[in-house]
């Protein structure tokens, strides 16, 4: 096995597949990257088992042939070569490969004859919808955020995404709160199909925007292989059943307020400076009409009080949430102004940014006890 | 006439009583509580007066204890009884003062001094009251101290039991307290009091009239001890609050000692329902895990874990449980593990989710 290659391309290569690599895995194979060179140039390619990553890079292929290498040292050192070019040769029977650079050249001892597990290919019959450049990274950073950390909820791990007529839908919760975001898919004439994919592959599946190239996405039996020219990414889909998310979003209000989102942002953090010295992030909102007050206090620590001057309508009220979750939803808004909603004391709430429609937060207040 | 507002209540052979009041049919034979020999609890941990007069005691082997009184009923430990009937016992002290200290299961403080009026100065009727009320009401008897101070009391609520009820007025503390043996003052172990010996302390009036620059190298304790000999430590009958509670834990030594790998989540289980139970009952809200476990060679190994959430689900105990052992596998065969919940608050608010079980 013999190829020459982009030095640059190689690097921004192993730098998209590099992710994938467990620390520690029970297949020491795991922890490498597969090198795949054949008529139609280079295959760059790693698994975790759950998902596996592909990049092509172009390369003059001079003998084909496959090899598993370390990924963490092959990645370091294309990272750190001098020259343009890298010319790697691989000798099947000790298992080396052999890197030349200019004058220098460096040998790395890989896998053997071991390769990556074979993952399930993608066949006909499959429903498929293509996402312009950049939604699946706006997706990312409207949602993600909501998902549940904790182990003991797998499912809430995941993003729920439900494909129907004309419109994807991502929703994510942790149980407390729950963001909801669409685009409109307005080719997609297909059946409806539901799925959690883990947050984390919705994460790495948008650096794939990166390209600018618009990202096909193909859906089957348990599997979603999210797919621009060059790289593709396929990983299984969770199992289990996803909450009926639906009726937790209210269909009322009683208040709307309407606030400068960078005021009401610095407003919270400096209230949650005080919050996050007690163990539940307390800030109280109290709502009268034109006027948005917040305060917060730690026993032995101290308080915060901060008014703003709002646009608003409705009934008035105080309600009380844990700040890290408005901070949180504020942090996706890049509108200049948000919109928030009560339906009530002990009821969900929403947020949202003014300007874009196309995704909102469901936060459940605190409750207090004494 | 001197007040004597406090009262020490001790339950006399609490364990065993418990079954005598569930089954008078015991009453008369001799009785104990012990473990199973076959799980490795095969101590006395109470026995009846029946059974006393045989000489069996407290901590002695159940072997022992047979070959004393061929006849003795072992009764297997049943928690549960114990625990309704302390708290049965609790709700009588509040209705005779809302100054209740519990110091054990089976024991509390009593300060009368809100209700002197209401005996006419008499905490003597005070107390017989109470005895007769525990004893018409939970057929178990208690044994009293009354004197001035909770020191004072506790000190002697032992002295006439069964059933008993000793009144120690500031003026006999020489005559009646200062002869004892310095070990029977409370607080004094047994190696303190070897120390005190060397010194040639050895009756509680010894300690007394020693002087408190006698006692330096006792630290506070030597002061703490020698105010109680003197009578004189007038700490305060202070009823627990709830938040005081710094910890919950449970723990179990096991039938036989089990292999790292043997140790599944089954062995947990009941460890991780109890704490459950337990932590709804106080309705304190911890985050941090501790997981204890003694090796064969009687090591006792804790580790702990802090997570940003109320710990209160079978399933995050299960999940941070498995997050300590990951960390530091044990390694040597276990002879008892255990669970506790710390860093306990009382909840101010509570965090609202949308389903109940997700």
């Amino acid at each position: 096995m013999q190829f020459t290659v982009d030095q640059n391309q190689l690097a921004q290569a192993l730098s998209m597949v590099i992710r994938l690599v467990q620390q520690q895995n029970t297949m020491a194979v795991l922890g490498g990257v597969q090198l795949t060179a054949s008529d139609s140039g280079l295959d760059v390619q790693t698994t975790d088992l759950f998902s596996v990553m592909t990049v092509k890079v172009r390369a003059h292929v001079i003998e084909p042939g496959t090899i598993v290498l370390p990924a963490a040292t092959f990645n370091d050192l294309i990272h750190r070569l001098p020259t343009a070019t890298v010319d790697v040769q691989v000798d099947p029977h000790s298992g080396k490969a052999v890197l030349k650079y200019g004058r220098n050249r460096a040998t790395i001892h890989g896998f053997g004859n071991d390769q990556l597990p074979e993952f399930p290919t993608f066949g006909e019959g499959v429903v498929s919808v293509t996402l312009p450049a950049g939604t699946l990274t706006s997706f990312a950073r409207q949602i993600i955020f909501a998902c549940s950390k904790e182990e003991s909820r797998p499912i809430l791990k995941g993003i729920h995404i439900e494909l129907g007529s004309g419109k994807v839908v991502l929703v994510s919760t942790d149980g407390s709160r729950l963001s909801h975001a669409w685009a409109a898919l307005p080719d997609y004439r297909g059946p409806e199909m539901r799925l959690v994919l883990p947050a984390k592959i919705l994460a790495e599946a948008s650096r794939l925007d990166s390209s600018g190239q618009p990202i096909v996405v193909t859906f089957r039996d348990g599997f979603v292989q999210f797919a621009t020219q060059d790289t593709m990414l396929t990983s299984r889909v969770l199992d289990g059943d996803y909450p009926d998310y639906q009726r937790v979003i209210p269909q009322d209000y009683q208040v709307q307020i309407r606030v400068p989102t960078a005021d009401l942002r610095g407003s919270v953090e400096r209230a949650h400076l005080i919050a996050s010295k007690d163990r539940s992030n307390a800030v109280k909102f109290n709502h009268q009409i034109g006027l948005l007050q917040m305060t917060a206090s730690a026993a032995e620590v101290g308080q915060a009080q901060e008014i703003l001057e709002c646009d608003s309508q409705g009934s008035e009220m105080e309600i009380m949430f844990n700040s890290t979750f408005i901070i949180d939803a504020l942090k996706s808004f890049s509108g200049e102004e948000v919109m928030i909603e009560f339906s009530g004391v002990q009821s969900p709430a929403r947020i949202r940014d003014a300007a874009n429609s196309q995704y909102f937060h469901i936060l459940l207040p605190l409750r207090q006890l004494v | 006439m001197e007040l004597l507002p406090i009262i020490h209540a001790d339950a006399d052979a609490f364990f065993a009583a418990c079954h005598m009041a569930e089954d008078s049919s015991l009453r008369s034979r001799p009785i104990a509580v012990a473990g199973d020999p076959g799980t490795r609890h095969g101590i006395i941990l109470a026995a009846n007066y029946p059974a006393r007069s045989y000489g069996i005691r407290t901590t002695m082997r159940v072997g022992e204890a047979r070959h004393r009184c061929p006849g003795l009923i072992t009764i297997a430990p049943q928690r549960e009884l114990y625990t309704a009937y302390s708290r049965r016992l609790r709700e009588i002290f509040d209705q005779w003062t809302p100054l209740v200290e519990p110091l054990s299961i089976d024991e509390a403080w009593l300060d009368l001094t809100p209700q002197m009026d209401r005996w006419h100065g008499d905490s003597v009727k005070a107390g017989q009251a109470l005895q007769a009320s525990i004893l018409s009401h939970l057929g178990i008897t208690v044994s009293l101290g009354i004197s001035i101070n909770k020191m004072l009391a506790k000190q002697v609520s032992d002295w006439n039991k069964p059933g008993g009820l000793t009144i120690l007025p500031k003026d006999d503390i020489s005559q009646r307290l200062w002869p004892r043996p310095i070990i029977e003052l409370f607080g004094c172990g047994p190696s303190t009091a070897r120390r005190l010996a060397s010194w040639n302390i050895e009756t509680i009036g010894d300690l007394a009239k020693t002087p408190i620059s006698a006692l330096t190298s006792l630290g506070i304790q030597g002061e703490r001890l020698k105010t109680r000999a003197q009578g004189t430590d007038y700490s305060p009958v202070v009823p627990p609050r709830i938040t005081d509670r710094q910890s919950i834990s449970v723990e179990r030594t096991l039938p036989y000692n089990l292999a790292p790998d043997a140790l599944t989540d089954q062995s947990w289980q009941p460890l991780i329902t109890e704490l459950l139970i337990r932590r709804t009952s106080t309705g304190l809200d911890g985050r941090t895990l501790v997981a204890k476990y003694r090796t064969s060679d009687f090591t006792t190994h804790t580790r702990q874990i802090t997570t940003s959430q109320s710990i209160h689900t079978a399933a995050q105990i299960l999940t941070l449980l498995h997050q300590i052992l990951a960390r530091t596998p044990i390694t040597q065969p276990v002879r008892l593990i255990g669970l506790g919940l710390t860093d306990l608050r009382l909840p101010t608010t509570e965090q609202m989710t949308f389903w109940q079980n997700v």
